[in-house]
C-alpha cells in the first residue's frame, strides 16, 4: 500500500512531508501482533497536531505496551482531501498506512470548538459513519480527549465515548477494557454494542454520552438528564495524573518539515495556581501541580540527546510561577548552555519577575516577548482575575527595551464582564504610554473577543454581542500605535455557541460540514454565511447560547461533569450577583 | 572558539524522504549531528548556527545520489568512525557515502561547480500519465535530435524573464531502461532546474510529469 499511496499522492499535493510518517523516533510496530491499534488523530493540520505534547504523551504510553500500537493521523490539506477522493482512497494513518476504519480505536484530541467539522470530515475520509447509533458492526471505537471535552455535549451524538482531564493513565484503563471485551467477542462483531461502552462508562473520568437522555424544556433549557440503565454514574469527575511520576516521552517525535512549535516542549507544571475568572484551562488542566527540578533535568537531558533539538521550552500555563523557577533557569542554561541549547518561555505574565528570566534566557538566543495583559484598565483586570498594576506593566516594558527588544506582542480580550468604554480607552492608554518614551518599540497586538466558558465563574454569563464586539475591535485598531491581529468576531461567537452548547447542536455542526464547513478556525476558510444558514436551516437559534443570561438553577449542558471546581464555589467566585460593584 | 577541521560529507537522498524541501533537510542534518555528537563549530553573535554550508537546493521531489555539506569543526574528529556515528542519527533514505578533510581556508566547493549531471526516468510515464498519449522511445529521441539542433531555446524562468536555455544544456542523451541522461551547465551560481527542460522537450505540462523520477547524479568541478 505504501508505495501505491505516497507515489500516486504526493507529486499533486502541497508539503507533502506532512504524509510521510518518517519523522525522527517514529515508531512502525508489526501491526498482526498488536492486539489493540490505536490511531491517534488531531484534527487539524499536521503543523499544529504535531506540535502538541498531550498526543505525544499517549502516543509514547500506548506505544511502550506490548499488546498495542499508536499511530497518527492529521486533518488533510484540502488538496490531498481532493485527490484521496479522486482516487477512491480512504484516510490513512501515517506510520503503516492503514485506512483507519482498520484501527480499534480512534482517538480525536478536542483543541478547540472551531475544529469540530474536521472531526466530521476526517470520519468521513475514512469512510465511517459520523453518528454512532449508525456505527454499528465493525467500525472502530471512537473516543475524545482534550480541553474541549469540558462540554462535550455538541458532539454527543458523533463520540462513542469522552475522556475528562489528564489521559496518561486512563488511555491504558480503555485499552485493557477493550482489550477484556474483545477478546470475548467474535470478530465480526469485535467492538460495538452497548456492552463495551457500559465497560467504559465505569473507568472514573470516562463520560459515555449514548448512556444519558437529555429532556428539554419548553424554553429550551434542560429538564433533566437521564442515566439508561444501571450502574452509570451520575457524575463524572475529570481525570488528574501524579505529574512526577506521570509518563513522559523520553524520545518525543521530531518533525522533518517545519512546524509551529518546532522545539523540545517540556511540560514543567500543569494547572496554574491563579484562578483568572475568564480561565477555563485553568479548571481544565488543574489542580496546578509541578515536575521536580531532578526529574525535569532528567527528561530534558535524555530528550535533547533523542532528538538534536537546540531549544528547550519550558512550557505550562504560567511558567513564571513555577516554584524556584530561577534555579531551574539557572541549571537548565548551565546544563545545556554551552552545547548552544537556548531556553524559552511561553507569553508572560507582565511582571517584573517574569521580565528579569526573559532577560536572564536571552543570553542564549534572542527570544521574542510576549505579554498577556489582557484588560486595558487596572480595575478590570483585578475583576477578571489578572493582577497586574499600569504601574508595574509600564516599567516592564521599559525594562524589556532597555534590555533591547523592540517588538513586543501582547494579548487583550474585549467584550469582558462589566467592560465600559473607558476600559477600551485604557488599552490605548496603556499601549501608547511606553510607545511616547521609546520611539523604537513596536507592538504586535492580539484582540480576542471574550467567551464565556464552562466550569469558570463566568459560565451564566452572556457574551457581548457582536455589533459592539466589532465596534471596539475596529476602534482598537485604528487607535492603537501597533498592528492589531486576531481571529474575527464572527469566530468567536461560533466558539461561544459550542463551548457552552448541547446535544441539538450535533444537526447544525453535521449540516454546516454537509455544507462545506471545515478549517473554521482558518481565516481564509471560515465562512459565518454558511453556519448562519446552517443555523436557521436546523432551526436552532445560536443566540440562545450565546446572549442569554444563564439562571444559576439552570441545568447546565456540562452539569454533570466535574471539571475543577464545584459549582457553589464558581458561583462564590462569580460576579454574577454584584457585575457593577468593586471587586 | 576557532574551527580546526573542514569535513566534506558526501551523502545521497532517496525513497520518501526526497518530499523534505532544502531547508527542512538542512534541519534535519543539524539535528542528526547534535545527536551524533560531532564537536561542530557555531557561528558567532546572537543566533549563533552551525557554521557549514549545503551542497545548491535540490528540488522537491528530486533524489540524489550526489549530495554533500562542508562542516567546520572544533575539535579533530576520527573519519572512519564520525560516518557511521552519523549514519545512525539519520533518517531513512540519507546515506552517508563518503566523509573526507578539506583544507580549513578555501572556498566552498559550491563555487566550482562547473555542470550538474542528471538521470531523468520516464518508465512510469510512458505508461502512467493520464493526459498524453503513451510514448515510444523513438519519439523521445527524435524530440531530442530536434530539441539539440534548436540555436535557441527560448524558457521563461521563475521570475518570468525569457532566458535561451540552449548554451546551458551540454548533452541529452536517451538510454535503456527509459532513462535520459542530462548534463547542465551552471552559470554563475544560476542552476537551471532540469524538469523545465524536460518539459519542453517532451512538450508536455508540468502535472504529466509527476511520475518522472528526477536523480541528482553528480557535480562536476572544474
Amino acid at each position: 500500500m505504501e508505495r501505491i499511496v505516497l507515489d500516486d499522492i504526493l507529486p499533486f499535493v502541497s508539503k507533502p512531508g506532512r504524509y510521510l510518517g518518517n519523522e525522527w523516533n517514529v515508531v512502525h510496530k508489526d501491526w498482526e501482533s498488536a492486539q489493540v491499534k490505536v490511531v491517534l488523530c488531531y484534527p487539524d493540520m499536521y503543523e499544529l497536531g504535531m506540535s502538541n505534547l498531550g498526543l505525544q504523551i499517549l502516543y509514547s504510553i500506548i506505544n511502550q505496551r506490548q499488546d498495542s500500537l499508536a499511530e497518527r493521523v492529521y486533518a488533510p490539506g484540502l488538496d490531498m482531501e481532493e485527490i484521496l477522493k479522486e482516487k477512491v482512497i480512504p484516510l490513512f494513518s501515517l506510520e503503516s498506512k492503514k485506512p483507519l476504519k482498520d484501527f480499534d480505536i480512534i482517538g480525536f484530541t478536542l483543541q478547540h470548538e472551531l475544529s469540530y467539522t474536521n472531526i466530521l470530515n476526517i470520519l468521513n475520509l475514512a469512510n465511517i459513519p459520523l453518528r454512532s447509533q449508525n456505527r454499528e458492526g465493525k467500525f472502530p471505537l471512537i473516543i475524545a480527549g482534550g480541553p474541549s471535552t469540558s462540554n462535550p455535549e455538541p458532539l454527543a451524538d458523533f463520540i462513542d465515548a469522552f475522556v475528562l482531564g489528564d489521559g496518561e493513565e486512563v488511555i491504558e484503563e480503555i485499552i485493557e477494557t477493550y482489550k477484556n471485551w474483545s477478546s470475548r467477542l467474535q470478530s465480526a462483531f469485535r467492538n460495538r454494542g452497548s456492552g463495551l461502552l457500559k465497560a467504559l462508562a465505569k473507568i472514573p473520568g470516562v463520560y459515555v454520552p449514548s448512556l444519558y437522555e437529555v429532556n428539554y424544556k419548553q424554553d429550551g433549557t434542560i429538564q433533566r438528564m437521564e442515566r439508561k440503565g444501571d450502574g452509570i454514574p451520575e457524575k463524572i469527575d475529570k481525570r488528574a495524573v501524579d505529574l512526577e511520576t506521570s509518563h513522559y516521552p523520553l524520545a518525543p517525535l521530531v518533525p522533518l518539515i517545519d512546524i509551529s512549535q518546532n522545539r523540545l516542549n517540556l511540560e514543567i507544571q500543569r494547572g496554574c495556581p491563579h484562578s483568572c475568572r475568564f480561565c477555563q484551562s485553568q479548571a481544565v488542566y488543574g489542580p496546578c501541580r509541578v515536575r521536580s527540578k531532578k526529574r525535569l533535568l532528567e527528561i530534558a537531558e535524555a530528550s535533547l540527546r533523542s532528538t538534536g533539538y537546540d531549544e528547550i521550552s519550558l512550557t505550562s500555563l504560567s511558567s513564571t510561577d513555577y516554584p524556584g523557577i530561577e534555579g531551574l533557569i539557572g541549571e537548565f542554561l548551565a546544563c545545556f548552555g554551552k552545547n548552544h541549547t537556548s531556553v524559552s518561555l511561553p507569553s508572560l505574565r507582565p511582571d517584573k519577575f517574569s521580565l528579569a528570566l526573559a532577560i536572564r534566557i536571552q543570553k542564549i538566543r534572542k527570544t521574542g516577548l510576549t505579554f498577556a495583559p489582557e484588560a486595558g484598565s487596572e480595575r478590570l483586570r483585578r475583576l477578571i482575575g489578572k493582577k497586574i498594576s499600569d504601574e508595574e506593566f509600564t516599567f516592564t516594558i521599559s525594562q524589556a527595551y532597555n534590555a533591547g527588544w523592540r517588538l513586543v506582542k501582547l494579548y487583550f480580550m474585549i467584550g469582558l464582564p462589566t467592560e465600559e468604554e473607558e476600559d477600551i480607552e485604557a488599552i490605548i492608554r496603556l499601549v501608547k504610554e511606553p510607545k511616547t518614551r521609546h520611539k523604537n518599540l513596536n507592538f504586535n497586538i492580539t484582540i480576542a473577543p471574550f467567551v464565556p466558558k464552562s466550569h469558570t465563574p463566568f459560565q451564566w454569563l452572556p457574551m457581548e454581542k457582536l455589533t459592539e464586539l466589532r465596534r471596539k475591535k475596529d476602534y482598537l485598531s485604528r487607535r492603537l500605535p501597533a498592528q492589531v491581529k486576531g481571529h474575527t468576531v464572527e469566530s468567536s461567537f461560533l466558539e461561544a455557541v459550542f463551548s457552552r452548547g448541547d446535544r441539538r447542536l450535533g444537526m447544525v455542526l453535521e449540516k454546516a460540514w454537509e455544507m462545506g464547513c471545515k478549517f473554521d478556525q482558518w481565516k481564509e476558510h471560515f465562512r459565518f454565511p454558511i453556519w448562519e444558514e446552517a443555523f436557521s436551516h436546523c432551526g436552532v437559534d445560536p443566540d440562545f447560547y450565546v446572549y442569554r443570561k444563564r439562571d444559576l438553577e439552570e441545568i447546565l449542558p456540562w452539569s454533570h461533569l466535574i471539571c475543577g471546581r464545584r459549582k457553589e464555589a464558581l458561583i462564590k467566585d462569580s460576579i454574577l450577583n454584584n457585575a457593577r460593584t468593586s471587586v | 572558539m576557532d574551527s580546526i577541521q573542514r569535513v566534506r560529507i558526501e551523502y545521497s537522498k532517496k525513497g520518501p524522504i526526497r518530499y523534505i524541501g532544502h531547508l527542512d533537510l538542512m534541519h534535519t542534518f543539524f539535528r542528526a549531528l547534535k545527536r551524533a555528537n560531532l564537536p561542530v563549530s557555531y557561528t558567532q553573535g546572537f543566533n549563533p548556527r552551525i557554521k557549514c554550508s549545503f551542497s545548491p537546493a535540490l528540488p522537491l521531489g528530486f533524489a540524489s545520489e550526489a549530495e554533500y555539506m562542508e562542516l567546520y569543526l572544533d575539535k579533530k574528529i576520527d573519519i572512519s568512525s564520525s560516518i557511521g556515528n552519523l549514519q545512525k542519527e539519520l533518517p531513512e533514505g540519507l546515506t552517508v557515502h563518503n566523509m573526507e578533510r578539506l583544507p580549513l581556508f578555501g572556498k566552498s566547493n559550491n563555487v566550482k561547480i562547473k555542470a550538474v549531471a542528471y538521470r531523468i526516468n520516464l518508465h512510469q510515464f510512458s505508461g502512467k500519465s493520464t493526459v498524453s498519449p503513451r510514448v515510444s522511445k523513438e519519439d523521445i529521441e527524435g524530440k531530442t535530435r530536434n530539441f539539440l539542433d534548436k540555436e535557441e531555446i527560448l524558457l521563461i524562468d521563475k521570475k518570468g524573464r525569457r532566458v535561451n536555455v540552449r548554451p546551458l544544456i551540454l548533452s541529452i542523451e536517451m538510454e535503456r531502461d527509459w532513462n535520459i541522461r542530462l548534463l547542465l551547465k551552471t552559470r554563475g551560481g544560476f542552476n537551471l532546474n532540469p524538469r523545465i527542460i524536460i518539459k519542453a522537450l517532451l512538450g508536455v505540462e508540468k502535472k504529466d510529469l509527476a511520475f518522472v523520477e528526477f536523480t541528482r547524479e553528480k557535480f562536476l568541478f572544474w
